[in-house]
């Protein structure tokens, strides 16, 4: 038994979901088997997909794995609706002190787009908000007594070039305050106030909420599925297909973000990706992908977010290729390179690494 | 008349075969598995206890006052954790 195996199983329940046809066990996993099973599971978040597949007879379990699919959807879901306690508090501290913000992917994609919010699982919440509310944000949720995940590394970064903040909450919620969608160049060339224009309301518990709009939503899906990590994650992908456009118009409207934020190639990923998980993507959209022209540069980028290869600290040097003007560059490299917040040891590594990170390859290649 | 309703603040996802509820008053949300989670579908809209009983009763052909205990015993419990109201 592997974790490698039960990865494919996964895989393959997340692609009957879309549709896609695939072979599972005639019987019930033998229970090493499945506990690793659930052990894959419960890392990609996928409770939710277990139990759909088990409650609609697509993959065979015994009577007691039945009960622990069961189990393991409740368990995920009281994580959410706690969350969502979480984040209606936050959100309406954020309205008081005149914070504008959009929720972002888990709540947001749960209302708005899953026939029932219980198909999709959850760990932490998600907002954006506009570079110039940071700091107010940042202090909101410090004065709650949220412990930031990482300093600074200089002051201003975090309004200027930061992709988030992540903070521990007093009762263990994790809140990810997002200056823009993704670590690296593709976050950086992001138009935020662009970002920011499109919006769609919800409500939880009775309460309204603002999301970003339905374009966004699927543009931010993409980009978490194709470079939140190394490998692309099962959820996001599935939240892709939710999303996908139909229209003409409306697939016009996501390659025109694609396009003005240098990511065509992030587009053409992605609905690569959910084409191996056996998803046929709507007609427009497909057709749409033939207009996609990813430069050579993005293509670098892309690479540098995928595989084993991937770092921090190489995205974070890469990222002064989508910053425009000298100051910025200068400022964003010395944070980057010289954080003022680590002592001189560590900043001498930190230099050294990512000097080595930013040689290759050699030649970048132009746009 | 008193019937009970769901409040608009509890927080809950409905599963396959339960539902998880987060009342106004309870730090951690709680799950109910099998026929008793079908009370909260019920209670979207204010809704006598009895016919709630009856309801149950009937889609399930179970005794009626063995149905009336544990519909009891759900309410009780909703009520406690502020997921569910009273109402004239």
């Amino acid at each position: 038994v592997t974790v490698a195996a039960a990865g494919v199983l996964a895989r393959s329940l997340a692609s009957a979901t879309l549709g896609g046809r695939r072979r599972f066990p005639e019987t019930p996993l033998p229970p090493d088997e499945w506990d690793e099973l659930v052990a894959v599971v419960r890392a990609e978040r996928m409770e939710p997909v277990l139990a759909q597949a088990v409650n609609r007879c697509t993959l065979p379990v015994t009577d007691e794995q039945h009960v622990q699919t069961d189990q393991l959807h409740a368990q995920a879901m009281a994580t959410a609706v706690e969350l969502d306690r979480q984040l209606l508090a936050v959100t309406a501290e954020f309205e008081r002190l005149g914070i504008a913000y959009r929720v972002l992917k888990g709540a947001a994609v749960a209302y708005l787009d899953y026939d029932n919010p219980a198909g999709r699982a959850y760990g932490d919440v998600d907002l954006l908000v506009r570079p110039a509310d940071i700091e107010a944000a940042r202090a909101c949720l410090a004065d709650a007594g949220g412990r930031r995940a990482h300093a600074e590394p200089r002051p201003g970064y975090d309004r200027r070039f930061g992709k988030g903040i992540a903070f521990r909450m007093p009762n263990g919620h994790e809140i990810d305050i997002h200056r823009t969608l993704t670590l690296g160049p593709f976050g950086l060339a992001i138009d935020l106030a662009e970002l920011f224009d499109g919006t769609e309301s919800f409500s939880i518990g009775g309460r309204g909420l603002v999301a970003l709009d339905r374009t966004r939503r699927f543009v931010h899906a993409c980009y978490h599925a194709v470079l939140g990590r190394s490998r692309p994650r099962l959820v996001p992908l599935l939240d892709m297909a939710h999303l996908a456009p139909t229209s003409v118009a409306d697939v016009r409207a996501v390659v025109e973000l694609f396009r003005q934020w240098r990511a065509d190639a992030v587009l053409d990923a992605a609905i690569a990706e959910l084409r191996m998980l056996g998803w046929t993507p709507p007609e427009a959209l497909d057709a749409a992908r033939t207009q996609l022209a990813p430069t050579r540069r993005q293509m670098h980028w892309l690479r540098a977010y995928r595989g084993a290869s991937r770092s921090s600290a190489r995205l974070s040097v890469l990222g002064v290729e989508a910053i425009p003007g000298w100051r910025d560059r200068v400022d964003y490299m010395a944070a980057v390179m010289w954080p003022a917040n680590r002592p001189m040891s560590r900043r001498v590594d930190r230099l050294w690494a990512g000097a080595k990170l930013a040689a290759r390859p050699a030649r970048r290649p132009a746009d | 008349v008193v019937t009970v309703v769901r409040r608009p603040d509890a927080l809950w996802r409905r599963l396959a075969n339960g539902v998880v509820v987060l009342g106004a008053e309870a730090d951690h949300a709680r799950a109910i598995f099998g026929p008793p989670a079908e009370v909260w579908d019920l209670i979207a809209k204010p809704v006598v206890i009895d016919e709630i009983v009856d309801q149950l009763a009937t889609r399930h052909g179970a005794d009626r006052a063995v149905v009336a205990a544990d519909v009891r015993t759900v309410i009780d419990e909703l009520a406690h954790v502020g997921a569910l109201e009273y109402r004239p």
